[in-house]
């Protein structure tokens, strides 16, 4: 149990990747700050495990809209757990397409949703880390950017743009004892791929040499490697869950 | 990663270069958490066997076979013996390496050959080796223990740094030739790491280096063993060809 009397932030933990991070954590003993983007999802939202009587679990409910609107989340979370020792930010998957269909509203949708907000959460839980002078912020997302995908301009595009913010983010923190790596996912089954891609994710996974999409346990596991002290002389990095697709 | 024995519960390995530094945290961690470990080393008889009777004490099954990895007809034996002992292969930790630094001009043919030779020959030697074991079970878990060097280069390391970016070139390709057998290959290039290879550094050398190293420390070899152990592990199950850098932020 390495993560024992530790707290981490999940933002969408309502998503299944969420969903299976918040698990491997909390199966490390960590205690639960769920991020949902609802108060339905909030009310609705249960964990398949049984929290030892030293672990807590808390939903929270934000559309994360603006700086305001994180910083009201972290203010609660930071009352109720007095800390956050590891952030796992999951970028949320939303419509994309071919940069020729695309709308720039829709490019602006993966800014507002993953861009925006991990900037906001960086500030805010930094504040928190920096007094501890510890503390592990882990992005996750589609690493397609690295590569390039034409149905998905938009993931390309903010995955990009995050994991330009992870090596900043690791080059500013790095004083503080804060560790910043990314969990950058290829075709991972339960991710909600836009309709026309998921024929498209098929062909993929047909081409790589693996044969199989991943789950999103595979990522799991990975945001586990990463928040625990296994992985403490790791910054910057772009932790790589994807078969083999971007080599 | 909860409890010790949990994550290589039965597993067999090698471990090239298991006797000193990196090597020696790896065979101990991947013991550690219950693998059998076969060590295989070059020269350091005191620094294996001392290891070995610390993992026995702890019950442990460690094994030791000294040879070099520029030896085909040694890492034929190396896993024949394995087998032979353990039965199977899971886990091979290409691991053996070492460094002659020199300006290139002054460099002779025989520096440059013997880094190869360690680094780029041995780590291809030991895995067609072992493929053929994993490829019949249809398993296996190959580690390739590359540089920041092979990375990002290093003045005065010409054969060391072309060694390791061979390295690399090696785990990509072979995790794409293997991948359909379910065997992931992956690298890890650490960057600076308290071992005998940089103890000959003077500290003002090692003070300029640290500039270098956002997290400002040298690694522990418990840091890449670690990296090995996420590797090595059902942990990382859909990663493979990937180079993970254990660098304190050295190579983003």
């Amino acid at each position: 149990m390495q993560l024992h009397g530790k707290t981490a932030l999940i933002i969408h933990g309502d998503i299944p990747l969420g969903r299976e991070i918040a698990l491997a954590l909390g199966m490390e003993g960590a205690s639960l700050a769920i991020h949902v983007s609802n108060p339905k999802a909030a009310t609705e939202y249960s964990l398949d495990i049984a929290p030892s009587d030293k672990q807590a679990v808390e939903v929270y409910a934000s559309t994360l809209v603006d700086h305001t609107a994180v910083k009201a989340m972290f203010d609660k979370v930071r009352a109720r757990f007095g800390g956050i020792d590891i952030l796992v930010f999951n970028a949320k998957p939303q419509p994309s397409d071919t940069v020729k269909s695309l709308s720039v509203d829709d490019l602006k949708l993966h800014v507002d949703t993953d861009v925006k907000p991990l900037f906001w959460c960086a500030k805010e839980v930094s504040k928190l880390m920096v007094a501890r002078k510890s503390g592990k912020i882990i992005p996750v997302y589609f690493g397609i950017s690295a590569r390039g995908d034409a149905d998905l301009a938009s993931w390309s595009a903010s995955g990009g743009a995050i994991f330009g913010l992870v090596k900043c983010l690791a080059t500013e923190f790095v004083r503080y004892g804060i560790n910043v790596n990314a969990v950058s996912y290829g075709y991972i089954e339960d991710v909600a791929f836009p309709p026309h891609v998921r024929t498209a994710v098929k062909d993929y996974v047909d081409y790589l040499d693996i044969r199989r999409a991943g789950t999103s346990r595979d990522v799991a596991q990975a945001v586990r490697f990463l928040a625990t002290g296994m992985s403490d002389y790791m910054t910057g990095q772009n932790l790589y869950v994807n078969g083999g697709l971007l080599l | 990663m909860s409890t010790s024995s949990e994550l290589l519960s039965e597993k067999v390995a090698i471990v090239t270069g298991g006797s000193r530094g990196i090597g020696r945290a790896i065979a101990h961690g991947f013991a550690e958490h219950g693998a059998k470990v076969m060590i295989s080393y070059a020269s350091a008889d005191d620094a294996a066997e001392s290891l070995v009777a610390a993992e026995r004490r702890e019950g442990r099954e460690v094994t030791l076979l000294k040879g070099s990895v520029t030896d085909a007809t040694y890492v034929k034996h190396l896993v024949a013996e394995t087998k032979a002992r353990y039965g199977r292969i899971d886990i091979l930790v290409n691991n053996a390496g070492v460094v002659s630094d020199k300006w290139m001009m002054m460099m002779t043919d025989a520096e440059w050959s013997r880094v190869i030779d360690v680094n780029l020959n041995g780590t291809f030697l030991c895995c067609r080796e072992a493929i053929k074991s994993m490829i019949s079970q249809r398993s296996g878990r190959i580690i390739n223990i590359t540089s920041v060097s092979g990375v990002v280069g290093r003045a005065g390391q010409t054969n060391y740094a072309a060694s390791k970016g061979g390295i690399i070139g090696l785990t990509k390709s072979l995790a794409r030739e293997v991948a359909r057998f379910a065997i992931l290959v992956n690298a890890i290039a650490p960057g600076f790491i308290q071992t005998d290879m940089i103890a000959g550094i003077s500290q003002e050398e090692m003070e300029r280096a640290l500039t270098e190293v956002p997290v400002k420390r040298v690694g522990n070899p418990a840091d890449v063993a670690n990296a090995a152990l996420y590797l090595a592990s059902e942990l990382a199950n859909y990663t493979t060809g990937h180079v993970l850098h254990v660098d304190g932020g050295q190579a983003m």
